[in-house]
């Protein structure tokens, strides 16, 4: 029954990586099932595959085997280029080290994306003042990334990741590299955000306490995704 | 759902970098400005020279098919009358025509041409006119009175001259007076430049003035291409003895063959400014791509398509092509002024007196101009921007693998560089190749040695690291270790700075062997005492008779001991006209330095005086003959064969000459004339007061230009630095273009490790130590570039003396080796090397450990 | 008067202009820039100010002490069938400097004279006219003239005497070539008063002018690969002067006749600008025995019949004309044998070979002659 209604259906997905002439699994055989609206935490020690796992649902990385449906289609067959588009349309990103584009300012960072996408400019603009608005960061529209702190940055970052109206945005540790009280009130803006957007969050992290605002958390594990029992 | 057009703030992405990283897009920008700029100052004064030939030859051959001459003495004019009253319906025009100064037309060589106005109108059409008729009233005394020449409106503006204005003619050192008797209106800008340097008179005018009463010097013909060989036939039967019927073009070919290849020189020249350009600019896009991988990554993250990064990087880098294209253009035009004043001066001093000066812009080489620099910028980016393009859609990219990638293609380059350089240079030594494919073989040697160079750098700066750090220390090693491990950003300067240099030796090796090759030659040549011809004559090949009274008096003058006489004249034949020298110098025979001969100088002489002839080199590349064979000049008595006992190096022009002896020149052509004469002084006597006396015992009615021998061989060099004055400009230029060039690449470089150079001193490292250490790896990379161009440059030296000075000019030079160039070379490239270090030295020694560290 | 005068006053100048103007045919503009610039007379040349004493043959060489002299030859031929041809063969010398003010020159291409000749042949039966123009120096035996022997030339273009009363006349252009004997059956006929001959009203406006009005003439033309064995009638003008004109002159028509009478005569009519005729207009009759007779204005009556326009030029010629002399009991029709014998070089005027029809003392007379018009394509009006 879920299986229809399913947003993101992963099934047999797996990856591994020639190293130093030796085979290198990071994903074996993994299954998921994200219903719309779902926040999913993916925890895992540095190199479990967690991030492998977010560049594969992103279509950065292409899988050796097994299906990943989105949207009915499947991004395990598609080309490059193809992947690209779908990026371009469905994926929001938020990064551990923000990767604001320096030369473009806050405004014309969260603007991108959207842009991409095709939406006409000045809708691009009105719908991303918007979400800065959202994130607090109201008029510093035109600064540019360098005069913000990693905080700000990254609430760009997460205003970037919505911009364009994704169906999945992907967060790779987004507080990763941020002190602890700003990472905290950076997971809630996110987790708000995109639940008040009604996008789907799929999140990379070895933070208990992020994990803990998804409605399922994920463990990476030697190349398998267990799930983790919902803590009181 | 492909999209053409990129999002806006992709574009931005583009231009912002190059409006926030200002210095970055000056220094590409004056790259290509000064590439562009090279190239097409050096076409505009290319173009201009052939348009000035054109229009000169179009002013003095116009629309004739043929022609008929007859020898020094010209033609008889009633050979003329009576073809004309022949009834054969034929255009023909008689012409004869004198080089001549006027101080009211700026004393610079005009042509006098001498023409029938009734039979010029399907000659030389050029002077038609629709709107405005030539006062008649000047008409009746073109004809009539002596002296009367029309000039055009353009020039009489220029000189501030009027009908009736006077005018003094030089004409061989005679000052004759002459009247404005009529404007000619040209019809179009065209006419107007044909126009430029011409004075018309009637042919009486100009047979009074030449003293060559009751001669032509030559009838132009337009014959139809219908029935020709049988009318020239019919024409032939007509002519006296010692006349010949010629076609116009051979007038004309040889000389534009031979300028040709010397316009061919220049421009290759400056393309090797325009390759150091494109260097320049793959070295800035490569900075600035390498700068930007992570935001690339980030952008493909996103969602952007490698075209689409695959345009931001080709677009922004096109974007600086146009402009500083177009900088280029007017940087072209402003220094093409002067190019086209020394390219003109070249051909005045070499190849033949150029009457027509100034011509109009050719548009022609500024669209060629702006292409070029759209084209080397295209070139330039295009590997670059299809790196760029490549980016993986990651987060973050390590430096490491970043330069591991580098030095793949580095090691891919390096041997196909190897490759391209030992095919070229095989087929340099091995295929008799032409003037063009040369020069492709050159430029194929030049940038396969730029190609391996960093290969050369990779493997040479760890050797040096254990060289340098037992002598200065932990910088020591640190330095090359820095060189190698930037690759990606240092080769391309390296390469640049090693080819600009290599230009600069190669360019200036040339020229210095060619002027020990003309030191030594004019030791052999010139041996006597004092030399005279008429003033304003060419100091080679004067053609201006001098008055027999004058050699009366040289003869018998106290003090001299033996006077020599000498004939140059343009004689018909079957390869065009020749250049004759007869002279009556007994020993001459030993006063040549012979290419080619049989026997000794003595007997070569003695061949000579019995009826053979010797020809320069040049002549002898260009018509292919070689000892032995014959040469046919045209002479009064017809055609004739004349044996080749020598041929004999000559530097004086790359037309050639055929020198002969000067009584059977006389007993063949009936010709008098002495153009020039030397004279061996008795031992012991002042030779400058006599040169004094003579100049002016001698300059009564004809002004002669007396020297001594070391002022000849002084002006002679001064000829012959004015005509290189070019090339060094060149060399000059293509310097500079590498400096900017190692600039921009270091500065490149030391911005981007300012983090590192933070992290140094956070570390203990003194400013004094940061400057060393910048400056270290700067000079490193000049050293390097510097030695390495030391061999390119022998080479490129060796193929510009033994091939292309052969080919363009028909002179073979032996290589004076002299370790000055080299010296001066390697000094240029580590001063600019170390110059370049500066700014970056300072900026990374001011800026705090802090600072620098959080850039990022 | 006899014929172009004005034309060789501007057309020698405006010839020379040529080939540094090169302007097509007949631009009226360029033309009258030309005319207003060329020095009217150039003082020191000589004027026809009285009679005086004609010496032959000397006289029929050059004059250069006058600035304008023209030789004409045109004539009526036919080939032994009745084909009929028309040629005309003039040469014209224009004086640029009186000769005691030429400098001495010590080149043979010092000229102080230039020539121009005009070549005309008209086949009427294949209705072709041919024209061709030349212009030389009279230097260098390029062109010139000369009393004994009779020569005048232009390159290969040449009048010369060949023995007493006789002269050759050789032509060729563009594959037409005239060969002609001329025999004089008259010998010189004075115009004028004596050949003096008033154009106008001042002194000075006159000229020195004599015909040789019956040439009985036999020769070969060859038009491309035709060759036609011709005789027939030439007349020959010889006229020289300096100014003869006054500005109010527009144009003339002038007529040269032979009847087959025995008689020839010879009118011209000088136009205003307005179309009214100039009262110096005149005539000389010349009878079988030479004798001649000095027709004034009041003595001929000539009236157009019909006009022709040029397709050429566009200009309006008066194409046919009646012609009556009263007191002569002379009436004729004078007929173009090709309307289209417009001149179109340097200068446009019509000048062709007519037909004559008509009466003499009641009998009917026959002939042939030409015909010369200017001033219908060129207004003239008062430059001269």
């Amino acid at each position: 029954m879920s299986a229809l209604t399913a947003l993101l259906r992963i099934h047999g997905l797996s990856k591994s990586y020639e190293e130093a002439g030796q085979r290198r699994p990071i994903l074996r055989n993994v299954d998921l099932e994200i219903q719309p609206g779902e926040f999913i935490a993916v925890l895992g020690s540095s190199g479990s595959g967690k991030s492998t796992f977010l560049n594969l649902i992103s279509g950065i990385d292409l899988a050796d085997s097994g299906e990943i449906w989105l949207q009915g289609q499947n991004l395990v067959t598609m080309n490059e280029a193809e992947r690209t588009l779908f990026r371009r349309n469905h994926i929001g990103f938020v990064f551990q080290f923000f990767n604001l584009l320096p030369t473009l300012t806050v405004l014309e960072n969260v603007t991108l994306p959207a842009e991409l996408r095709g939406t006409p400019l000045k809708q691009a603009q009105a719908r991303a003042t918007e979400l800065l608005a959202q994130v607090g960061l109201a008029g510093r529209e035109g600064s540019f990334p360098d005069r913000l702190s990693g905080g700000e940055q990254q609430r760009v970052a997460i205003a970037r990741a919505l911009s364009h109206d994704p169906l999945l945005v992907l967060a790779d540790e987004p507080t990763g590299n941020l002190d602890e009280e700003t990472g905290a009130h950076i997971m809630a803006l996110l987790e708000q955000l995109t639940r008040q957007a009604g996008k789907n969050l799929i999140m990379a992290t070895h933070n208990l306490e992020n994990a803990r605002l998804a409605d399922r958390t994920l463990r990476m594990h030697e190349g398998k995704l267990v799930s983790e029992p919902a803590r009181p | 759902m492909k999209r053409t057009a990129l999002a806006p703030s992709l574009i931005k992405v583009g231009w912002r970098y190059l409006l926030t990283h200002p210095l970055q897009s000056l220094l590409m920008l004056v790259g290509i400005a000064l590439g562009v700029g090279v190239a097409v100052s050096v076409d505009i004064a290319n173009a201009s020279a052939a348009q000035a030939f054109e229009l000169s030859t179009e002013a003095v051959a116009g629309k004739a098919t043929h022609y008929i001459s007859a020898g020094p003495l010209g033609l008889d004019e009633q050979t003329y009358v009576a073809l004309r009253t022949a009834g054969l319906e034929l255009p023909m025009a008689p012409v004869l025509s004198q080089l001549v100064t006027s101080p009211q037309l700026g004393d610079a060589p005009l042509q006098l041409m001498g023409i029938d106005p009734f039979a010029e109108q399907p000659f030389r059409s050029y002077l038609a006119n629709d709107d405005q008729d030539t006062p008649s009233s000047a008409l009746g005394a073109f004809y009539a009175i002596p002296g009367a020449v029309l000039l055009s409106t353009d020039m009489a503006e220029q000189y501030g001259l009027s009908e009736g204005s006077m005018l003094e003619l030089n004409i061989n050192g005679m000052a004759l007076p002459a009247m404005v008797a009529g404007l000619l209106q040209p019809r179009d800008t065209l006419s107007a430049q044909a126009l430029q340097g011409l004075l018309l008179a009637d042919i009486s005018t100009v047979q009074e003035f030449s003293g060559r009463l009751g001669r032509l010097e030559r009838i132009d013909l337009i014959l139809p291409s219908a029935n020709r060989d049988a009318i020239i036939a019919d024409l032939e039967s007509r002519l006296p003895q010692g006349a010949v019927l010629l076609q116009s073009e051979s007038r004309n070919q040889s000389v534009e063959q031979m300028t040709t290849a010397f316009r061919t020189n220049i421009t290759a020249l400056s393309l090797l400014g325009l390759v150091v350009g494109v260097f320049l600019i793959y070295n800035t896009v490569t900075f600035s791509v390498v700068q930007r991988r992570q935001s690339f990554g980030t952008l493909r993250a996103l969602g952007v398509s490698s075209r689409e990064i695959f345009a931001i990087v080709l677009g922004e880098a096109m974007l600086v092509g146009i402009v500083g294209s177009l900088i280029g253009l007017g940087l072209g035009i402003l220094m093409g002024r002067g190019s086209v004043a020394l390219v003109s001066q070249t051909i005045n001093d070499v190849f033949y007196t150029m009457t027509v000066r100034e011509v109009s812009l050719p548009t022609q080489s500024l669209v060629k101009g702006a292409l070029l620099g759209m084209l080397a910028t295209f070139v330039a980016a295009i590997i670059p921007a299809w790196e760029a393009a490549k980016s993986p859609p990651r987060r973050t990219l390590s430096r490491s693998q970043l330069e591991s990638v580098s030095r793949r293609t580095l090691a891919q380059a390096s041997l196909a560089g190897a490759l391209l350089a030992v095919a070229s240079a095989v087929a340099l030594a091995r295929l008799n190749l032409q003037l063009i494919p040369s020069f492709g073989a050159m430029f194929g040697v030049v940038i396969g040695a730029a190609l391996v160079a960093p290969f050369i750098m990779q493997v040479s700066m760890p050797l040096l690291a254990r060289v340098l750090a037992p002598l200065i220390g932990p910088l020591g090693r640190l330095a090359p270790r820095e060189v190698s491990a930037s690759a990606s950003r240092t080769s391309p300067a390296m390469a640049a700075l090693m080819v600009a240099v290599a230009v600069t030796i190669g360019g200036s090796l040339m020229v210095s062997s060619f002027r020990a090759s003309v030191v030594d030659w004019m030791e052999v040549i010139l041996r006597d005492d004092v030399y005279g011809s008429v003033a304003g004559a060419s100091i080679s090949e004067p053609q201006e008779a001098i008055a027999p009274e004058a050699l009366e008096r040289l003869q018998t003058w106290p003090g001299i001991e033996e006077a020599h006489y000498l004939r140059n004249v343009m004689v018909d034949s079957p390869y065009g006209p020749l250049m004759l020298a007869a002279n009556n110098n007994p020993d001459d025979g030993e006063e040549q330095v012979y290419f080619e001969a049989e026997g000794t100088g003595t007997e070569v002489w003695q061949a000579v005086q019995n009826g053979a002839v010797i020809i320069s080199e040049p002549l002898a590349n260009r018509l292919e003959l070689g000892l032995g064979d014959n040469i046919v000049l045209y002479t009064p008595d017809g055609p004739r064969d004349f044996p080749i006992a020598a041929i004999f190096s000559d530097y004086t022009s790359s037309r050639g000459n055929i020198t002969l002896w000067l009584d059977n020149y006389r007993a063949i052509w009936g010709d008098q004339s002495v153009t020039a004469f030397s004279a061996v002084v008795r031992a012991g006597t002042d030779v400058d007061a006599m040169v004094a006396e003579l100049q002016r015992e001698l300059s009564s009615e004809q002004l002669l230009h007396i020297r001594s021998n070391s002022t000849l061989r002084a002006e002679s060099l001064s000829v012959f630095d004015r005509t290189f004055l070019i090339s060094s400009a060149l060399h000059i230029i293509t310097t500079n273009v590498a400096f900017v060039g190692v600039l921009s690449a270091m500065l490149s470089l030391q911005l981007e490790k300012q983090r590192q150079m933070g992290i140094l001193k956070a570390i203990g490292l003194t400013v004094c130590q940061i400057w060393s250490l910048t400056l270290l790896e700067t000079g490193l990379i000049g050293a390097l570039s510097g030695l390495l161009a030391l061999p390119l440059g022998y080479v490129i030296a060796q193929v510009l003396l033994g091939l292309i000075n052969r080919r363009s000019f028909g002179w073979t030079l032996r290589m004076h080796f002299e370790t000055q160039p080299f010296a001066e070379a390697l000094l240029v490239a580590i001063a600019a090397a170390l110059l370049a270090g500066l700014y970056p030295a300072w900026r990374a020694s001011r800026r705090s450990a802090a600072n620098a560290m959080r850039f990022d | 008067m006899r014929r172009v005068a004005l034309i060789v006053l501007v057309v020698l100048t405006v010839g020379a202009a040529a080939y540094f103007a090169f302007m097509p045919p007949a631009r009226p503009q360029n033309l009258n820039a030309s005319v207003q610039s060329t020095p009217q007379v150039i003082e020191g040349f000589a004027r026809a100010e009285g009679v005086r004493e004609f010496s032959f043959p000397q006289d029929f060489g050059p004059h250069p002490e006058f600035q304008t002299e023209w030789w004409y030859y045109t004539g009526n031929l036919q080939t032994a069938d009745g084909r009929h041809f028309g040629y005309q063969l003039t040469f014209f010398r224009r004086g640029l400097l009186p000769p005691d003010q030429l400098p001495a020159r010590s080149s043979q291409w010092a000229a102080g004279q230039l020539y121009m000749a005009h070549f005309t042949v008209t086949d009427v039966e294949a209705g072709s006219f041919y024209s061709h123009e030349r212009f030389s120096r009279g230097a260098a035996g390029l062109a010139g003239a000369q009393g004994e022997p009779y020569a005048v030339w232009l390159e290969d273009w040449r009048a010369e005497a060949s023995g007493p009363g006789t002269f050759t006349l050789h032509a060729e252009a563009d594959g037409v070539k005239l060969e002609l004997t001329l025999q004089d059956a008259k010998g010189p006929i004075l115009q004028g008063d004596r050949g003096y001959s008033r154009k106008g009203e001042e002194p000075g406006n006159a000229s020195y002018y004599y015909s040789q009005t019956r040439l009985v003439s036999e020769g070969s033309l060859q038009i491309g690969e035709q060759h036609y064995q011709l005789s027939g009638l030439s007349w020959k003008d010889h006229e020289f002067s300096t100014s003869v004109l006054t500005s109010e002159i527009a144009g003339w028509d002038w007529f040269s006749l032979q009847l087959d009478s025995g008689y020839e005569l010879m009118v011209y009519q000088l136009r205003r600008a307005d179309g009214s005729i100039a009262p110096r207009s005149s005539g000389t009759l010349v009878a079988p025995d030479g004798s001649t007779t000095q027709l004034f204005a009041q003595d001929f009556v000539l009236t157009p019949l019909s006009s022709w326009r040029s397709p050429h030029s566009g200009a309006e010629y008066p194409a046919s004309w009646s012609l009556s002399l009263p007191a002569h009991d002379l009436q004729l029709e004078i007929t173009p044998y090709l309307r289209d014998q417009e001149l179109n070089h340097t200068f446009t005027y019509w000048e062709g070979a007519i037909r004559i029809l008509g009466s003499q003392n009641g009998q009917p007379v026959a002939g042939s002659g030409y015909v010369e018009l200017t001033g219908y394509a060129e207004p003239f009006n008062g430059d001269f």
